[in-house]
């Protein structure tokens, strides 16, 4: 383990990874400040420019872009009230209303402090987790994995939103039944029709830019040029940006808050289909419910314990959801699985082996992800109210430029027009799709995970004979399988009792 | 409600038409004879998920509806701008359709102008200019730095005589 730590660092502090690391930062900053576009976006853009690049390097970009749209995110939701990532949309209740009262300067240095304070024990926790994580499923096997993969898909549709659970359903199996399209692993040709550029399948990079970049700029374009918590005269004139000083009580005042929402947020980002959203609302509550009556009265008007918590928790848990990405290979949000699909790009199978087999990538993104968190912190913020004049360009010029770069960025790979087409198609479906209200990060996930899943349910099956006994025989699987029943079970159970109380 | 005014009717009625039509189209996918009678098939799995889609989409189609406003397509979308998404889709589809024959810088200034056009930009040498700025910006970068070829179209070809 050490030796991989040391390789790790090793890699993680060559030039180039580190100018990877600040240039994925600053960049995903930048976008994560656009409206609509959040970390899965700023991740699948880059997938493109990551190509040529050892699978480290790209990896150890997409960690800082990752952290860099975070943060954005929380910078665009503190200055003119409109998240550009769901994990952000509790940090604008008290980030808000601080800027709007002349303290957005000290509102971004504190969602800076607390993002870093966040990321740091989150990758502490980290350190200690994956390796022991990644050593137990060694021992897995076929049976295990597709336990595991079925896992991952209810634990999305658990955890997708209130009255979404059939919806998130459906999106998963659509995702799953988008995953069949080309060669199956006997080499036999699905859903082809013939035409030779669906013989490879559809490609994972066109699907995740068609359903959330051009969907996102588009869905824009649809509101009239306002995303939909965007207000539309609120623009905060960056004169009034006040001070980035907090003082030592406020520290004080903040560092138990810091500390817990960390913890939680941690391992509410560890659940698979959780994320940075649940827990910085988790978070947000919990502090709530804390605090005394008359600090509760400022939660919602510029609270600086409501403003902490969720970013605390927010990048904890962007943190906490790399571990089942590389210790078991399933994708815990929709940016880990757009990661995951870049992963696979590179030749890189994510999972235990990814522990043994690439211990400079399983280290290098670690400690990357470490060094994103300092680089923020140090050189982002005194950028920021420069960075934040993005926000001034006219949106009659962004849009056209982020639907240019979404477009480009696939063909960059394909070389391959016809994608463009498809990606346009597959685009306007989705703009549709969210009109109806259906959650597109289930089938990101389905497709991610429906290869893998036919692939090891195949080989379980051969080696069974056939037979379905594998899902109770060998351990490993049983628990994966009650622990999915349970998280299935739960959701269902709680919406039972709840029907029956109100019958009452 | 109305059928068609109901995100949940007619979301599960769309998937529902196509888990039919990929539930007929599993039949069609070839059995691999060598592999003889084998329990997983290139069938198997898309004939198992169509069938689970059309259980949950016809679950979801005979849901009650509970909360009527939230559910309404026409609350949804009102307020909605057709004419620039349209347009924008449109000319996203020209720009894929052309871009062999145009070629990238040609296919993309055009694309980015008559995109900020489409969106309210009626400064028209002010789109030109940066239309032509980042199609340069980007051609520098992936041809001179990351050494990326990028199709000058046939356009070029036929009139400049380039390869």
């Amino acid at each position: 383990m050490i030796d991989g730590i040391l390789q790790g660092l090793s890699t993680a502090f060559l030039p180039i990874n580190l100018f990877l690391v600040f240039l994925g930062c600053f960049a995903g900053t930048f976008i994560g400040m656009l409206p609509g576009l959040g970390p899965v976006s700023a991740i699948a853009l880059m997938i493109p420019i990551t190509y040529g690049f050892d699978p480290a390097s790209g990896m150890i970009l997409m960690a800082g872009v990752y952290y860099g749209a975070v943060f954005g995110g929380s910078t665009s939701a503190i200055l003119i009230n409109a998240p550009g990532v769901s994990g952000a949309v509790a940090t604008a209740f008290d980030g808000y209303p601080m800027a709007q009262s002349g303290q957005a300067g000290r509102a971004l240095a504190l969602a800076a402090y607390a993002s870093f304070s966040g990321g740091t024990i989150g990758a502490l926790f980290l350190f200690v987790f994956v390796p022991i994580l990644a050593k137990v499923s060694l021992s897995f096997q076929s049976a295990d994995y597709f336990a595991l993969m079925i896992f991952g898909l209810t634990a999305i549709t658990a955890f997708a939103g209130k009255g979404q659970v059939l919806k998130a359903i459906l999106m998963t199996l659509l995702g799953l039944m988008l995953a069949t399209v080309g060669e199956d692993p006997s080499g036999i040709q699905r859903f082809t029709f013939g035409i030779t550029d669906l013989y490879d399948g559809i490609s994972f990079l066109l699907l995740s830019m068609a359903t959330f970049a051009i969907a996102e700029a588009l869905i824009v374009v649809l509101r009239g040029g306002q995303s939909a918590n965007e207000p539309s005269s609120n623009e905060l004139s960056f004169k009034a940006m006040g001070s980035l000083k907090i003082s030592k009580e406020e520290v004080k005042d903040i560092a138990p808050v810091v500390g817990r929402s960390s913890v939680l947020g941690f391992f509410v980002g560890i659940l698979p289909g959780a994320g940075a959203t649940i827990a910085s609302f988790l978070a947000y509550g919990m502090e709530r419910n804390l605090a005394s009556i008359k600090e509760r009265m400022r939660f919602g008007k510029g609270s600086l314990r409501g403003l902490a918590a969720p970013e605390t928790a927010n990048n904890a848990a962007s943190t906490g959801s790399f571990v089942p990405l590389l210790t078991l290979g399933i994708p815990g949000s929709a940016t880990t699985a757009v990661m995951l699909g870049a992963l696979l790009s590179y030749g890189v199978q994510p999972g235990p082996r990814l522990y043994v087999d690439y211990p400079d990538v399983f280290w290098s993104v670690i400690v990357s992800m470490y060094l994103g968190n300092i680089i923020l912190l140090v050189l982002n913020l005194p950028l920021i109210p420069y960075i934040a004049k993005l926000l001034d360009i006219p949106k009659q010029f962004l849009t056209p430029i982020i639907l240019f770069l979404s477009l480009i960025g696939v063909y960059l790979v394909s070389f391959n027009s016809v994608d463009l087409v498809m990606m346009v198609t597959i685009g306007a479906i989705a703009v549709v799709v969210r009109i109806l209200d259906y959650p597109l990060a289930p089938l990101l996930l389905g497709f991610i995970l429906g290869g893998m899943l036919e692939e090891n349910l195949r080989r379980a099956l051969l080696i069974y004979d056939g037979s379905l006994q594998f899902l109770w025989q060998r351990p490993i699987t049983a628990t994966i399988m009650v622990i999915t029943l349970i998280t299935v079970m739960v959701p269902i159970f709680n919406t039972l009792k709840n029907y029956r109380h109100r019958r009452a | 409600m109305n059928f068609f005014n109901n995100k949940n009717r007619v979301g599960s009625s769309l998937l529902l038409l196509f888990s039919l039509v990929y539930l007929n189209a599993s039949f069609d996918i070839p059995l691999n004879p060598v592999l003889g009678n084998e329990v997983f098939t290139a069938r198997t799995l898309p004939v198992a998920l169509s069938v689970m889609a059309i259980v949950v989409s016809l679950i979801h189609l005979f849901m009650p509806v509970r909360h009527s406003n939230e559910e309404s397509i026409q609350h949804a979308i009102k307020g909605f701008q057709w004419q620039p998404f349209l347009l924008l889709t449109v000319l996203m589809l020209f720009y894929g359709l052309t871009f062999n024959f145009f070629g990238f810088a040609i296919g993309t200034v055009v694309f980015l102008f008559i995109g900020f056009s489409i969106l309210g930009e009626r400064r028209y040498w002010l789109s030109a200019i940066v239309s032509v700025a980042i199609v340069a910006f980007m051609w520098v970068v992936l041809v001179n730095v990351f050494e990326i070829y990028l199709d000058s179209g046939s356009l070029y070809r036929i009139v400049g005589g380039g390869v």
